[in-house]
């Protein structure tokens, strides 16, 4: 009897050692998680004190992905500015004549007229005539390197001398959007 | 009956010679003056004039742009060229904000608001904007040194330029600078060239 108890007690033993390493093994792998959690800082950015790292659980810490620029920021200077806005301004050359005739002045009359839109101008020009703010003549659409020389009166004029103004409106030649207008003082006269 | 023959062809002779006599004057002048001492003869002389073509070089369409941080206005110069034979007047007819833009400004004087101090929802309502003669160099002397505001309506005439000559005009303006946004405006620029 006194020879089996000792027996039992080491093979008692024997089954519990498997389980002794086993929450070993499981106590090391805990500690090793834990310290690793703590202590890994990926990137250039300064590692967080012991203190700080011990209180800030992972989902509120720093999600230091990425890298901003160095340095301080610069936005473009006036002149950058500058070379930008002038590549934006179109500009055109008008060839006007000066004066404006119709034989009649009723509507339908064709008086002689001639205004270039030169080839080396990216618009499209239309022109009007202007008398006491009223549109009495308006052009085709003239394309650069076309011209027109006459215009048809819309409105019926009394036969005289006027002061009028030729009003030239620029369009995109793509797009066909207006994209602004000038004016030119001109002698118009009806038979 | 051969003196009759005679007589006819004598008579034909006679009309063609005169004919001939009376017709080359017709082609040759249109008076004979004739008389004693001095004699005064009148040519009139008639003349076509073709009406001149202006033809100017000029700026559709201007950008500015507006840097609140450095507190800055930059807009390119409007240079304007004057092609035509002879000095050509150049009127500024219009400068007004017009829509098309992120936002659409109200031009007002430049001494009505305290710039500098101007609030988000102001600065995005009101500019001075204004147009002027750069310098001197290409007009004609007594040209208009004024700036016309775009809050002015009446047009005002900048100066004239000779032919083959160029003159600059420049756009200055008095603005907020609370921008919470990058933003565009427009204002539209309208000019009028006439002969001087």
């Amino acid at each position: 009897m006194d020879k089996r108890k000792p027996k039992d007690e080491e093979e008692k033993r024997r089954r519990k050692w498997p389980y002794i390493m086993l929450l070993i093994l499981l106590l090391l792998l805990f500690l090793l998680l834990t310290h690793s959690c703590g202590q890994h800082y990926p990137g250039p950015g300064p590692s967080p004190s012991s203190s700080e790292s011990s209180n800030t659980s992972p989902s509120s810490s720093l999600d230091d992905s990425g890298s901003a620029l160095p340095g301080s920021s610069s936005s473009p200077s006036r002149q950058e500015i500058l070379s930008q806005l002038q590549k934006q301004q179109v500009t055109v050359t008008d060839k006007v004549s000066s004066q404006i005739s119709f034989p009649g002045g009723s509507t339908g009359s064709t008086g002689i007229w001639e205004v270039e839109n030169q080839p080396s101008n990216s618009v499209i020009m239309q022109c009007e005539i202007i008398l006491n703010g009223k549109t009495v003549a308006k052009s085709v659409p003239i394309y650069p390197g076309q011209h027109i020389d006459s215009i048809t009166l819309s409105q019926p004029v009394t036969p005289g001398n006027y002061n009028v103004t030729a009003t030239i409106k620029y369009y995109n030649k793509t797009t066909k959007a207006y994209l602004g207008m000038a004016d030119y003082g001109i002698h118009m006269s009806v038979s | 009956m051969k003196s009759n023959i005679k007589r006819f062809l004598a008579c034909i002779v006679t009309l063609a010679v005169l004919m001939v006599s009376t017709a080359v004057p017709a082609f040759a002048a249109d008076t004979t003056d004739t008389g004693t001492g001095s004699v005064t003869g009148n040519v009139t002389i008639n003349g076509t004039i073709s009406p001149l073509t202006i033809s100017i070089t000029h700026p559709v369409n201007v950008a500015y742009a507006i840097s609140p941080d450095a507190g800055t206005f930059t807009a390119p110069d409007l240079n304007v060229t004057n092609n035509t034979k002879v000095a050509v007047n150049v009127t500024v007819e219009s400068l007004t904000a017009a829509p098309g833009g992120s936002l659409t400004f109200t031009d007002v004087d430049p001494s009505s608001n305290s710039w500098s101090t101007l609030n988000l929802a102001d600065s995005k309502k009101y500019i001075a904007l204004g147009i002027k003669a750069k310098d001197s160099t290409g007009w004609n002397s007594g040209y208009n040194t004024a700036t016309h505001w775009a809050v002015n309506a009446s047009p005002i005439l900048v100066g004239s330029l000779n032919p083959a000559v160029s003159g600059n005009l420049a756009l200055t303006a008095d603005y907020g600078l609370s921008f919470d946004g990058t933003c565009t405006a427009n204002h539209n620029l309208v000019f009028l060239f006439q002969l001087a």
